[in-house]
């Protein structure tokens, strides 16, 4: 029986996915917050949002901290997410 | 990484950021889901161990690279220390493919060593390798620094053109080799 070899990696196909597109100003916006639950990430998110707030009339903040580690946040907890947000910052605490 | 990535693709804007041994993670992710050369800021690691003041001075340290990724014409400051990836100034899409394929290449005969080696866009038309001899079963098995940096040297300009500067990180060595 011949063997049957397997490429266990995915392949990406050439169709490239661009960025959203930036914006002109952080005023008005919010930002949320995401962050994986490590320690000092929440600290570290809040912060650069504090010192955004400083040059800019952010709108706010929504904090949000995944119930884990190594998985991206579920698609439908994404899609409320992103709905609620003008701007995501997305940290490590490792 | 893969939440900033999914936030983009409900258009909004995102800046991710991570630490340095999650690069490689980090750029794996970006091409797999079809966004080669999505950038993101590096903090130095470890974050966890610091003290809560430093924690905040290192997120001091981000904002302006997190600005510079969300608002369109902010210019991100020059840092040696907390940089963005993948977004210098002169690389493009392609640029970091082929940096991908050539650091790639150039990793996989250190890895039959239990060496690995991972390469950064330092500055313009810059590109500093970072050998990683930690897991290597001889160290000293692995090809000297010297050595090494000569063939890095000639496949990069080769890759990218007789301009570019080519730095080697080697544990084993005292000193940046150029």
């Amino acid at each position: 029986m011949p063997l049957q070899l397997v490429d266990p990696t995915i392949s990406t196909s050439d169709h490239v996915v661009p960025c959203a597109t930036r914006l002109q100003s952080l005023d008005g916006v919010v930002i949320g917050l995401l962050n994986n639950g490590k320690t000092h990430g929440q600290q570290i998110l809040a912060r650069i949002a504090e010192n955004l707030g400083r040059k800019y009339k952010i709108a706010g903040t929504l904090p949000l901290r995944k119930s884990t580690v190594s998985m991206p946040l579920p698609e439908d907890e994404m899609d409320s997410f992103a709905e609620e947000c003008g701007a995501v910052l997305a940290a490590v605490g490792d | 990484m893969l939440d900033a990535i999914l936030s983009e693709k409900r258009s909004i804007p995102a800046a991710a950021i991570l630490t340095r041994p999650f690069i490689p993670t980090a750029l794996a992710l970006s091409s797999i889901q079809n966004m080669p050369g999505y950038p993101f800021v590096v903090l130095p690691h470890p974050v966890t161990s610091l003290t809560a003041e430093e924690a905040l001075a290192r997120a001091d340290a981000a904002t302006p690279y997190i600005e510079a990724l969300l608002v369109e014409g902010v210019a991100r400051p020059e840092n040696d220390e907390i940089r963005i990836e993948g977004a210098a100034e002169t690389s493009s899409a392609s640029d970091l493919a082929k940096l991908r394929e050539l650091t790639e290449e150039l990793a996989e005969p250190l890895r039959a060593d239990g060496a690995d080696l991972s390469a950064r866009l330092s500055a313009p038309a810059e590109l500093t390798f970072a050998l990683r001899t930690s897991g290597a079963t001889c160290e000293e098995c692995v090809m000297p620094g010297a050595h090494l940096l000569e063939i890095y040297r000639n496949r990069t300009r080769h890759v990218f053109g007789d301009s570019w500067t080519v730095r080697l990180e080697d544990p084993r060595e005292e000193q940046v080799l150029r």
